[in-house]
């Protein structure tokens, strides 16, 4: 699986929120970090496909292997990669008149979990979130934390292929960041996680994952993890 | 021997040759086995793919159940809890006319004028307003979002339509006839469109606020229009003509469809 931008350019008005974007991201681990405006979100949205580029384009392909034909990249057209994207926006809601419990089924069917498996997937996960003793409340009664925690469960439920993650980690604690950081470790063996933070401390190093630095809708940096503290002091400067 | 030994053995006999150039150099076969074996370690290492086993399961689902598995999302939407409700509202609304109605065509009057405003408070809800993260969520889903939306308007009109006919009989009592089924079904229908149609192509504030006022311009109208009863004058072609709009109205959801398809 792979994402591939080229020359992606995105504006809002007479402001250019993206400019030039050319990278591509592959399975693993992908941190998008830079200061307030930088173009993060705006990166999320296009890559999500719930906007559309103002000039060049965003290509998704799969890697395919034919006994007759060869090793090819299938490009993947909209409905099948919405099949496969999973989103937590920076401020998750959800529905808040729903309650976790009927929220996360009502997301397991949306996410294509046959019937047989719902009820196994919504207690797993409700279970291993700590959310079990409060699935029949509102959320719109949840505190920061356990909103968050349902909105991550929301992006992981169908084990995506691609997962698009805008501040995941706002609101939980130690406990809670570890575990669905191991999620998502293990989650990246198979899929591209693109996860956008401002904690850049809290980024737990590994030398497979990857560094993009956006800087007023460009590309500063983007590469390997080695880079990190110097990009970290240049973010608090 | 285990992989890691034979490994061990191979990149020693690799060694070997780097440090003396007269030891016996490993054959290609040898090269190649031992980059494959690499590769087969990697694998074992790494997690089983979970996501590939659920998009198995998903492939080998009949239409049948994917269908049923859509008709489920959309059920969760609006909650069991709250189509009890409605259904409980309906009957609440019939009995209580029903009762206290002098003749059929006066009670059968102000039901249906109920029950089509019930039909736009439960169409607002199941479309009820999403900020900008909702609707990405929803629109990344296993079902495109036009059948999520169709489907979910299926459900509505097809619940309601199923409780109005038999309920329309207790007020309408013995009169009761296919005129006054028709009549029950066409306004309710009417509604139910006009709700969907306006939320979809123009957001849920406005297209309920349109809704609502089709709805009590005809309830404070002296006159009567879009509530006929099969006794009145224009009954037949003032029906005909409301389901021919909202048939037209609804084939204008495929259009909205191949709009934003020729944009993209």
């Amino acid at each position: 699986m792979r994402i591939a931008l080229n020359d992606v350019e995105y504006s809002t008005g007479d402001t250019t929120r993206l400019n030039r974007i050319t990278c591509s991201f592959t399975k693993g681990i992908t941190y998008v970090v830079g200061k307030n405006g930088a173009g993060k979100s705006t990166l999320l949205k296009l890559l999500t496909t719930s906007i559309q580029p103002g000039h060049g384009e965003i290509n998704y392909s799969l890697l395919v292997r034919d006994e007759q034909i060869g090793t090819y990249r299938r490009k993947l057209d909209i409905e099948e990669i919405r099949k496969i994207i999973s989103f937590l926006p920076q401020h998750f809601t959800g529905h808040l008149d729903m309650t976790v419990e009927r929220y996360v089924k009502y997301i397991a069917y949306h996410k294509g979990i046959p019937r047989e498996l719902v009820k196994k997937t919504v207690e797993h996960w409700l279970k291993e979130s700590n959310l079990t003793q409060i699935k029949r409340r509102k959320i719109r009664h949840l505190s920061g934390g356990q909103r968050q925690k349902v909105g991550l469960i929301q992006a992981l439920i169908n084990l995506p292929r691609i997962c698009i993650l805008d501040e995941p980690f706002e609101g939980l604690d130690i406990e809670e960041q570890l575990y669905f950081q191991r999620v998502l470790r293990r989650l990246s063996y198979h899929s591209i996680i693109i996860i956008s933070t401002h904690l850049v401390d809290k980024i737990q190093q590994s030398s497979e994952d990857k560094l993009l630095h956006l800087s007023e809708g460009k590309i500063a940096y983007f590469g390997g993890m080695e880079t990190l503290e110097a990009v970290t002091q240049g973010l608090q400067e | 021997m285990s992989e890691n030994q034979e490994l061990s053995r191979l990149e020693k006999e690799w060694k070997t040759h780097f440090d003396r150039f007269t030891a016996p150099e490993p054959t290609r076969e040898m090269t190649l086995d031992l980059i494959q074996k690499i590769k087969n370690i990697e694998q074992e290492q790494s997690p089983i793919d979970l996501r590939l086993e659920l998009e198995t399961t998903q492939n080998s689902l009949s239409t049948r159940s994917k269908i049923v598995n859509m008709f489920l999302s959309q059920w969760n939407f609006y909650g069991t809890t709250s189509w009890l409700l409605t259904g409980l509202l309906m009957i609440a609304i019939t009995f209580t006319i029903s009762e206290n109605s002098a003749d059929a065509m006066t009670g059968f009057s102000s039901w249906i004028k109920w029950i089509t405003l019930l039909v736009i408070g439960v169409i607002g809800y199941s479309f009820r307003p999403k900020n900008e993260g909702n609707e990405i969520i929803e629109s990344l889903s296993y079902y495109p979002v036009i059948q999520q939306i169709f489907t979910r308007f299926m459900f509505v009109m097809g619940f309601q339509l199923v409780l109005t006919l038999p309920l329309s009989l207790f007020v309408v009592g013995k009169e009761g006839t296919i005129l006054y089924l028709v009549s029950s079904f066409i306004p309710v229908f009417f509604f139910g469109v006009i709700g969907f149609v306006t939320i979809f192509w123009l957001g849920q504030k406005i297209g309920l606020s349109i809704t609502l006022f089709i709805w009590f311009s005809q309830v404070l109208l002296k006159k009567k229009l879009l509530f006929q009863a099969p006794g009145d004058d224009y009954f037949l072609t003032v029906n005909m003509i409301i389901l021919g709009i909202s048939i037209l109205l609804l084939s204008s959801v495929v259009l909205k469809r191949r709009f934003s398809v020729n944009l993209k």
